[in-house]
């Protein structure tokens, strides 16, 4: 029953995400904007920001792809380095848009 | 949401009452798809449905298909609208509602698969949690950024 249900949510959860990707791709759901400021230039921390964040969600599928391969029962713990890669570039990112929004305005 | 070209706000979307038979419908057929490929997922290994308490899970259980069979029905038939869904408040996508996004289904995938060998749901790691948090505290700080930003002069 219980892995009924694991596999039913895992099912919803690929359904769900496979829309999302698909309005993405078909651009239903707006990434105007995504690295780019109002002006439509390209920011420099936003896309730093955004190849951390797939290279730390890549590295750590990676350990845990590794782990479901050795049969473990539990999510691994991701290094500090990742975190450190995260965090970091979400200060970067933060640090420059209120640079952006404040200091240039003075 | 501001349409790009003249900057002018979108009409606001008709409110619908009533009931809806084609969602009705689609989610009919999502709920048989998802009951349907979960059994065969399973290979007839799901378990019996034999006490009070079984016949209680697949009640709520049914109730949970139901539900997010009607979620999906309604994203698509556009009821549920994401257009605006990785849109901060100027119109333009937000990287960290993006990254966001990506942290969780990724996250809420794993957490689905890894325990499955088991059958039981395992505790999520600390790292895992921090990688969340950092996630959404990055969020947060550039939306009261952009809030204190677009409130200045």
């Amino acid at each position: 029953m219980r892995d009924l249900l694991i596999t039913m949510l895992q099912m919803w959860l690929a359904l769900l995400a496979g829309v999302i990707l698909f309005q993405l791709l078909t651009r239903q759901i707006n990434l105007v904007g995504l690295l780019t400021d109002r002006n439509g230039r390209v920011v420099p921390e936003k896309a730093q920001q955004l190849v951390a964040a797939l290279l730390v969600l890549l590295f750590y599928l990676l350990d845990a792809a590794g782990v479901v391969a050795r049969g473990g029962a539990s999510l691994p713990e991701p290094g500090a380095e990742l975190i450190a890669l995260l965090g970091g570039s979400g200060l970067l990112s933060v640090l420059g848009e209120g640079w952006r929004r404040f200091a240039k305005r003075d | 949401m501001v349409d790009q070209t003249d900057n002018k706000p979108l009409a606001p979307a008709p409110v619908r009452t009533g009931y809806d038979i084609p969602v009705i419908i689609i989610a009919a057929v999502i709920a048989a798809i998802l009951l349907g490929s979960s059994m065969l997922a399973c290979k007839g290994a799901c378990g019996s449905v034999t006490s009070l308490s079984d016949q209680l899970k697949l009640g709520l259980f049914g109730l949970l298909i139901a539900f997010g069979s009607i979620v999906l029905a309604l994203i698509l038939t556009h009821r549920i609208d994401l257009r605006e869904m990785l849109e901060d408040d100027n119109g333009g996508a937000s990287l960290a509602r993006f990254q966001m996004l990506l942290f969780t289904f990724v996250i809420a995938g794993l957490y689905l698969t890894v325990p499955l060998k088991d059958g039981a749901l395992a505790d999520i790691p600390t790292g895992v949690l921090g990688l969340i948090g950092i996630s959404g505290g990055t969020y947060m700080l550039s939306k009261g950024i952009s809030k204190a930003g677009s409130g200045n002069p």
